[in-house]
């Protein structure tokens, strides 16, 4: 499993190609041929797809700002197991918590309408004899909680659902 | 000459803040600097001798804290203050309490600051003094009628706000219908941005030129002009690259500006640096836009082609200095142009940017200039005004302006935060800048020429050098061990 | 050490028409490797896709790290078997790397009869595990199986070597430090639910996993609870209540991530040092292999030609190169790695028996793993090899062999007969792996010996009670005997049962031994020590 790199809207694949002491990389398929070879701090001279230029390269946790033919390109490197994780919130789309066992809610910490962010704390839910936070798992705002307190659910009932906010509109 | 005051305090950030700092270092004055505690480590903040902290958990209340920044001038003892642009610059308030303060604002009164910044009132100036003026038409003049009387100037429109400027808050209407929609989207705009929802219309031009005069008048009474600058090159009323001077202007029309820029400035008892913009329709008739009372953004290329420095004009001016030159006695000398580099994604509706840059490297040479606000590890967010650094080249023809403009912007390199460089770069190398007949609506027109998909051979080569570059992944491959490796990938 | 001198003239016609017998019997054993790993009903893909299971093999390439190489093991078992129904006997099992580590994976392949366990399932589990153990090889396994095929339980689960061997060897391998994660796919159900329980990490896919002591069906039957086998066993109870399961995963890709990054944490072994050089690839071109090995058993060739067509660089330090001339001893490297190689150039003889065994005490002592290349029909026989001692010279050979430290490997270049298996290390002395050729036999005999042998006593038999017989009669005795001979001989028959750890294109002899020998690594050598040679 090899991380994906997202650049200009399109997302390829990169795979090593091993060979002994050094590697090439295979693009989408097709070898690249490539080579990153150091010339001043921050600036490379890279090979690629037969071609020589002069790149420069900064990093910034799982983003890598390339300089090349005179624009300034962001590759985003994604993580398989982040990837893996975006893709199912991106399936289940509806955002809705369920309740792992059966049990009570104890206490409600978030009102409908309220954004959250992941970990936020939205209730406390009691099953035998142990208290357990249900936090939100993704940003948004509260959109129900269909457990009132004190009430009482089966596991696999929706203890609450989350909707993603839209983009804030920035000021002037 | 001795400096004219001993210090003086800048209110306001970023590339103009520096800017300002470097005249005023050169002439000897202190230089104070009112900055918000995100601004501490800022090239500006560098640039001072002094840093004045501003309080306030939102930085951009705390730059528009008029009152905190003119007490914080005072106690810090700053004789005068300079605005810069945006932010309080043209705010008549801000001028007063700097002056209630005991202060000098580099700028001209409180009157004319509140004359000139209220739209339809420069405007009904303006006509007094015999001004061309488009015809208007003002909402506060009769609210419940303002549609039907818009409708009357014919279409297309421009509905706008009286409050505004910057080329915030206005519309255009091609077709009656959509009339209503534009004005409650005006309105709405207006108000968020400057507090104040009244508008006014007027009748649109097509391909219009926005041809600006500068002009600088001391409190002596000497006024005029140092010739216009052509900002038409605009993306949704924002100006993005300017020169000076205007290209492929007739001469009588030009003369024509300048005259009526002056003399505008001058009935009008005006002080310091101040800017009168005009629209110009392609029959060569023109007609007042307004008046900014303040330095503009693009005030390097008129810098570069008469070899005077304004912001130190502003500040002899403020101190009551005479003009040391008269209108004979300056020239244009080659052409400049000017690109401003901000923090936007064209690819995407070009919208705002953030993050740190993470590295720079600005061009240098011949005829360059580079007034930048940002340096490596600067964070930039959706706080303040995308316009990271601006780009300036003087050549001694416009085509070695642009000639020079086009290196200096290949020779750019910042990375971290996206910006429009290479955007800039297709709109300078266009056929139809080349050909110098600009209009308003020029980039509109070729957007599909400026912002073509990225070619997948440039994807390819961006992702072979970041995989190449990427720590992680190189880890993971040094991580195999040395016989593997050596196979490779082989199955049995 | 010298390069060795090839003798064979590759454009003579014996060499063409071994080349092509021999490419002919690596394409049927291509075309039956390809059938083994993916020719499946098209029913059971797309159940399996409408469950969103990725295919097992696709579940192991991304487990794989990028650019790296997978040996796979018996891909072919079980293809005599169960009228072919039981395709790779329902595993997937190889060595591989994740992470950087070297791992031992098996996982269950569920388009085969939903990845129920057969008989030799369980045998090449057990196997995969004996492999982990000898080598200390850390195990991924990715669970995803029916449960045992229960038509034939009383092989699968009774026996000292049945399923039960399963998890005491888990057990064992996390005795000896070795780490085991479980990436469960699908349904571990009895004895199957041990195999998670028993690893060190585990990781749940919601929905499809399931771990139980006992299916809804047999809960139902038992006790009369009904219940859906998420609730009873699924991600959520074990990951949130039971602690049964480690991680949960929504989808196999995260749990394969997971996976991966779990493997990540484990700390890197040091392994057995050996002398180790820059790898070089073989002087003579590998694939002249096919060209060596001549198309009737019978036929004699020079193992040397083999060595130099797998061996760095074609070099090789021959020991004692004019005594017991059958047996090839000598130095050689593998992929940069120091081995002594043991290869038969006809049957054994006192002199070879003991040469064989002298040069293995060296290797001992050198701390130098053996390679054995088999093409053995057997000791000496006869009168003046008796009286020679050859039984206390064979002994002796089997005895130094037995107790060997240094790892050992063996490859089935041709035929491998007799006790001249046992000391070239045939499969009952746990060489650490075992390869075998395409055209390789195995047997107590060839099969043309077998039938004269039988024939004869029947013969024999017949002349004592005063009748003779012709022709067709000594072909009715033959031909049965010949027919079940070639069958149980063939190198098919061998791997279909796991006598080896799989049969080999001969051009993939050096990477294979390549990767075993540097998996064997991972488990320490010790301090050579031998029972009592007859001297």
């Amino acid at each position: 499993m090899e991380p994906l790199f997202e650049v200009g809207g399109r997302t390829l694949r990169v795979v090593p190609i091993l060979r002994g002491s050094g590697f090439d990389l295979e693009i989408d398929g097709r070898p690249a041929e490539a080579a990153l070879a150091p010339l001043a701090p921050g600036e490379f001279e890279l090979r690629c797809d037969g071609g020589v230029e002069r790149v420069f390269l900064a990093q910034e946790g799982d983003r890598v700002f390339v300089h090349l033919r005179g624009r300034a390109l962001e590759v985003t490197v994604v993580d398989p197991l982040e990837r893996a994780r975006q893709q199912t919130r991106a399936r289940l789309g509806a955002g809705e918590i369920f309740a792992p066992m059966p049990g009570v809610v104890v206490e409600v910490l978030a009102a409908i309408g309220d954004a959250v962010r992941p970990g936020d704390t939205l209730l406390v839910i009691e099953s035998m004899k142990l208290q357990t936070a249900i936090p939100a798992e993704r940003e948004g705002r509260v959109a129900a909680l269909p457990v009132a307190l004190g009430a009482s659910f089966r596991r696999g009932d929706v203890l609450a659902r989350i909707e993603s906010a839209p983009a804030e509109a920035l000021p002037a | 000459m001795t400096a004219p005051f001993a210090s003086v305090l800048i209110a306001n950030r970023g590339e103009i803040a520096v800017r300002i700092a470097r005249t005023l270092r050169r002439m000897g004055i202190r230089t104070l600097l009112a900055a918000h505690p995100v601004d501490a480590d800022s090239p500006a903040a560098r640039a001072a001798d002094l840093v004045v902290p501003l309080e306030g958990d939102d930085p951009l209340s705390a730059y528009l804290d008029g009152e905190q920044i003119a007490r914080a001038a005072a106690r810090a003892g700053a004789d005068a203050v300079h605005p810069g642009y945006g932010f309080l610059a043209e705010n008549a308030d801000f001028a007063l309490a700097v002056e209630r303060a005991g202060l000098v604002f580099i700028g001209p009164s409180p009157r004319v600051i509140a004359l000139m910044g209220d739209k339809v009132a420069s405007r009904a100036f303006v006509a007094g003094q015999g001004g061309h003026l488009s015809a208007s038409v003002v909402e506060e003049d009769d609210p419940d009628r303002f549609a039907e009387r818009t409708l009357a100037l014919g279409t297309p429109l421009l509905i706008k706000a009286s409050a505004g400027g910057g080329g915030k808050g206005m519309h255009v209407v091609r077709e009656a219908g959509r009339l209503p929609a534009a004005i409650e989207r005006a309105r709405s705009e207006a108000t968020r941005f400057f507090g104040d929802g009244r508008l006014y219309a007027e009748r649109y031009v097509e391909r219009p030129r926005h041809i600006e005069v500068q002009v600088l008048a001391d409190r002596h009474g000497r006024c005029l002009h140092l010739f216009e600058r052509e900002c038409s090159i605009q993306r949704r009323f924002q100006k993005l690259v300017e020169e000076s001077p205007a290209p492929a202007l007739p001469a009588a029309l030009r003369d024509a500006l300048h005259r009526e820029a002056v003399a505008i400035a001058a009935a009008a008892g005006y002080e310091g640096a101040g800017t009168v913009e005009f629209i110009v329709a392609p029959d060569g008739s023109f007609s007042f836009l307004e008046m900014n009372t303040r330095l503009q953004v693009e005030h390097p290329v008129t810098e570069l082609v008469t070899g005077i420095d304004l912001v130190e004009q502003q500040v002899r001016i403020a101190a009551g200095q005479p003009l040391p030159f008269a209108q004979e006695q300056v020239a244009t000398r080659g052409h400049a142009i000017e690109c401003r580099v901000c923090a936007e994604v064209p690819e995407q509706g070009f919208r705002p940017a953030t993050g740190v840059v993470q590295l720079l490297r600005e061009p240098a040479g011949e005829g360059i200039r580079v007034d930048s606000g940002v340096d490596e590890g600067s964070v930039v967010s959706a706080s303040f005004d995308p316009l990271l650094a601006k780009l300036v080249a003087h050549g001694r023809d416009r085509e070695q302006a642009i000639a020079r403009m086009r290196r200096a912007l290949g020779e750019t390199v910042l990375l971290g935060v996206s910006c429009n460089a290479a955007y800039l770069a297709r709109v300078v190398d266009h056929p139809a800048f080349h050909k110098g007949a600009l209009h308003t609506g020029l980039l509109a027109e070729h957007e599909a020429e400026l912002l073509p998909g990225e070619e997948e051979a440039t994807a390819r080569a961006a992702a072979a050098a970041a995989a190449l570059f990427h720590g992680p992944f190189l880890e993971a491959i040094r991580a195999v061990p040395r016989l593997h490796a050596a196979i490779g990938r082989w199955r049995n | 050490m010298r390069r060795i001198e090839s003798r064979i003239d590759v454009r003579s016609p014996a060499f063409r028409r071994y080349a092509a017998a021999a490419r002919e019997r690596v394409a049927d054993f291509r075309e039956r490797q390809r059938a083994a790993r993916y020719d499946r009903p098209e029913r059971d893909l797309r159940r399996l896709e409408r469950l969103g299971k990725l295919p097992v093999r696709e579940r192991i390439e991304k487990l794989l790290d990028p650019g790296t190489p997978f040996l796979e093991l018996s891909s072919l078992a079980a293809c005599t078997e169960y009228e072919g129904e039981a395709k790779s006997a329902s595993v997937v099992v190889g060595l591989g790397v994740v992470a950087g580590r070297e791992v031992v994976v098996r996982a269950d392949d569920p388009s085969v009869k939903g990845g129920a366990w057969y008989p030799l399932t369980v045998k090449k589990i057990v196997r995969s595990l004996d492999v982990a153990i000898e080598n200390r090889l850390p195990m991924v396994h990715m669970c995803d199986s029916a449960g045992g095929f229960l038509p034939l339980q009383a092989d699968l689960f009774p026996d000292r070597y049945a399923a039960g061997r399963i998890f005491r060897n888990q057990s064992i391998l996390s005795k000896l430090d070795v780490p085991q994660l479980s990436l469960v796919f699908g349904h571990c159900t009895a004895g199957g639910a041990y195999i998670p329980s028993l690893s060190d990490y585990s990781v749940i896919v919601r929905g499809n996993g399931g771990i139980f002591l006992g299916g809804p069906p047999l809960v139902k039957a038992a006790t009369g609870e009904i219940v859906d086998a998420d609730a009873l066993g699924g991600a959520d109870v074990h990951t949130r209540v039971s602690g049964v399961a480690d991680y949960s995963a929504d989808s196999e890709e995260e749990a394969i991530a997971l996976g991966r990054e779990i493997v990540a944490q484990w700390t890197r072994p040091e392994k057995a040092r050996i002398e180790t050089r820059e790898p070089e690839d073989p002087h003579y071109d590998p694939e002249e292999l096919h060209g060596i090995v001549p198309d009737d058993i019978k036929v004699q060739f020079d193992m040397r030609e083999v060595i130099a067509r797998i061996v760095d660089g074609s070099w090789f330090h021959e020991y004692q190169p004019d005594y017991g001339t059958t047996l090839v001893c000598g130095y050689a490297w593998i992929w940069g790695m120091k081995v002594g190689l043991l290869a038969n150039n006809g049957v054994l003889f006192n002199d070879s028996s003991l040469k064989g065994a002298h040069f293995m005490e060296l290797c001992n002592q050198n701390r130098t793993p053996l390679v054995f290349l088999q093409n053995i029909t057997g000791f000496m026989v006869g009168s003046e090899a008796e009286s020679r001692g050859i039984c206390k010279d064979g002994a002796k050979m089997i005895m130094v062999q037995s107790c060997s430290e240094v790892p050992k490997l063996t490859v089935m270049v041709n035929g491998s007969f007799g006790a001249g298996n046992y000391g070239m290390c045939g499969r009952a002395f746990d060489g650490r792996f075992l390869f075998a050729w395409p055209n390789h036999q195995i047997g107590v005999m060839g099969a043309e010996q077998a039938a004269n042998t039988l024939a004869e006593v029947k013969i024999r038999q017949l002349e004592r009670e005063g009748r003779t017989l012709g022709e067709p009669e000594i072909e009715a005795i033959r031909a049965p005997i010949l027919e079940s001979y070639r069958r149980e001989l063939s190198a098919y028959y061998s791997t279909s049962h796991l006598w080896d750890d799989g049969i080999l294109d001969p051009v993939d002899t050096r990477n294979a031994l390549g990767i075993a020998l540097s998996a064997a690594l991972n488990a320490p050598i010790g301090t050579p020590r031998y029972g009592v040679l007859r001297l």
